[in-house]
């Protein structure tokens, strides 16, 4: 993603200063992290359900 | 009129004065309680290698872990910190840009004796040496630590010390001299960036386990004979998890050292910096910390569902993005530790897979996951600048973050901790230093040589009170 400034150095650099600042991505980022967590909660209830089926 | 412009501007030196003293106070006590913090890594891992042992073995593994903490900090005075700024630009000795490294500046400031003396003990004038030489010194024990849990039930209690002593004294600070120090010739030349030591702390000390396991060999009954490891369960697994999360609290202040606080003759600027003088601050670490802890743990859950692995997970996140704490975007932190958590399992598998009895997972946790991660920052934030404004640099321009940069301190540091832990642990086994007599480990090391009993009524379930 590279240095979010047109400067090669941090001279005058303030405010944010995280990867990706200023475009898209950290939204996309935050977008994909939200539905992985989704996802993995909904992969877990699925084992977790089958291993209750499973002693029942 | 003049006398009144007089008074005013004693009030506001008065003012400035008390600021300044209250900012050099807040500064002081700042790093002497990430001190405390960093103890509480090795609570941490003290509970979790005498969880992760068989009941025969707890006491010797808890006995072996208090020693390395014990003899690395001596260690790290005598020598450890002269290590730290005498060797940043490599092997000249020789003074980097910035000033504050090569032989002569760590003889001015870092040996316990001669005129370098008053800096190493109580100076009135003198308030911050005994504390930042303090973190110092912990960072150099977690790394004893971590070597110290690949190694238990079969290594011999002062050949393991004695190789603590080489970790903690001199292969990481060695590490840090070069990858951390801002005169170091890995940031000057190659922009290595690993603000949170993945590199330069935990694969040095991974890498390290890696050499001295190849010597020691597994434990009994770890492998059969056509190869196939067998699962060794420690006797306290609750035990070994909530050692984990300990290990887990001891991190944030290990992190807080990572820090330069503002406002001090010795700081970067005004304000926050990493130790390369580049801007970063507690909000930073505060957002990805958090994220990656939890980011690894989940990772870990979703592939073994297993409290060791989820714990374990926490810190393998912790570490694949230990490097680029001070910059990463929190939701990119919780994916790579989402996909460190993931990985852990079969990283640790394959190991096993090649004959290395890694007791406690350290060279995947710590070695793998810092490997990782710092190859993963050259990806991400390749073009940062390495270095800050303040900081000098011996090129003509700032050196900056690079996929290559990163591999050569990947390579390195992987060089540092495999070379410094195999070859003592060489001689070490060619004395007979190295590993317990076969009897001894059959038996139980706390059997033989611990004068105290682990559990001496046995884990009895008590029955319920009478009503």
């Amino acid at each position: 993603m590279g240095f979010p400034f047109e400067q090669g150095t941090w001279e005058g650099v303030s405010g944010a200063i995280f990867m990706g600042f200023g475009t898209a991505t950290p939204g996309i980022f935050t977008l994909i992290a939200i539905v992985v967590s989704v996802v993995l909660l909904a992969v877990g209830q699925k084992t977790e359900a089958a291993k209750y089926r499973d002693h029942k | 009129m003049e006398e009144q412009l007089a008074e005013l501007a004693a009030q506001v030196a008065a003012i400035e004065s008390k600021g300044n003293l209250t900012n050099t106070m807040f500064a002081e006590l700042y790093y002497y309680l990430t001190i405390p913090l960093m103890i509480i890594i090795h609570a941490g891992f003290l509970a979790y290698e005498m969880g992760a042992s068989r009941a025969k073995n707890a006491l010797s593994s808890g006995v072996k872990n208090i020693l390395a903490f014990a003899f690395v900090i001596p260690a790290f005075y005598f020598f450890g910190w002269w290590v730290y700024w005498g060797f940043p630009t490599g092997f000249s000795f020789s003074a980097g840009p910035n000033g504050i490294s090569g032989a002569e500046y760590a003889n001015s400031i870092a040996w316990a004796w001669g005129p370098s003396a008053e800096f190493m003990g109580p100076n009135t004038e003198d308030q911050i040496d005994g504390v930042f030489w303090g973190a110092f010194a912990l960072f150099a024990a977690t790394t004893a630590s971590i070597f110290s849990g690949a190694v238990i039930e079969r290594i011999q209690t002062v050949g393991f010390v004695i190789l603590a002593i080489i970790l903690g004294g001199f292969s990481w600070t060695l590490g840090a001299a070069w990858g951390w120090h801002s005169d170091g010739w890995l940031i000057q030349q190659w922009g290595v960036h690993d603000f949170g030591a993945a590199g330069l702390v935990h694969a040095i000390a991974a890498f390290f386990a890696l050499g001295v396991l190849i010597n020691l060999g597994p434990r009994i009954g770890k492998f059969n004979p056509d190869g196939t490891a067998n699962d060794i369960a420690g006797h306290n697994l609750p035990f070994t998890a909530t050692g984990l999360m300990l290990i887990v609290v001891g991190f944030w202040g290990f992190l807080m050292g990572c820090l330069v606080v503002g406002g001090e003759a010795w700081s970067w600027s005004g304000n926050w910096n990493t130790i390369y003088g580049t801007p970063s601050n507690l909000s930073a670490l505060s957002f990805n910390i958090l994220m990656a802890v939890g980011g690894g743990i989940i990772g870990a859950w979703a592939f073994t569902r297993d409290p060791f692995w989820m714990m374990s997970g926490a810190l393998a996140g912790l570490i694949s993005t230990a490097s680029g704490l001070d910059i990463y975007w929190p939701s990119l932190t919780f994916l790579i530790a989402i996909s460190a958590g993931i990985l852990l399992k079969p990283a640790a598998s394959i190991l096993e897979n090649m004959g290395i009895d890694d007791a406690v997972g350290a060279v995947t946790v710590h070695g793998t996951m810092g490997v990782y991660g710092m190859l993963l920052l050259g990806i991400f934030a390749s073009g940062y600048p390495a270095l800050g404004e303040a900081a000098a640099f011996s090129g003509d321009a700032v050196p900056t973050i690079s996929f290559i940069g990163q591999l050569v301190g990947i390579v390195v540091f992987v060089h540092i901790g495999f070379i410094t832990g195999y070859v003592p642990s060489l001689i070490l086994k060619m004395l007979g230093m190295l590993r317990v007599p076969e009897a001894v480990e059959i038996a139980g090391l706390d059997t033989v040589k611990v004068p105290a009993q682990a559990y001496p009524e046995g884990i009895a379930v008590s029955p319920p009170a009478s009503t």
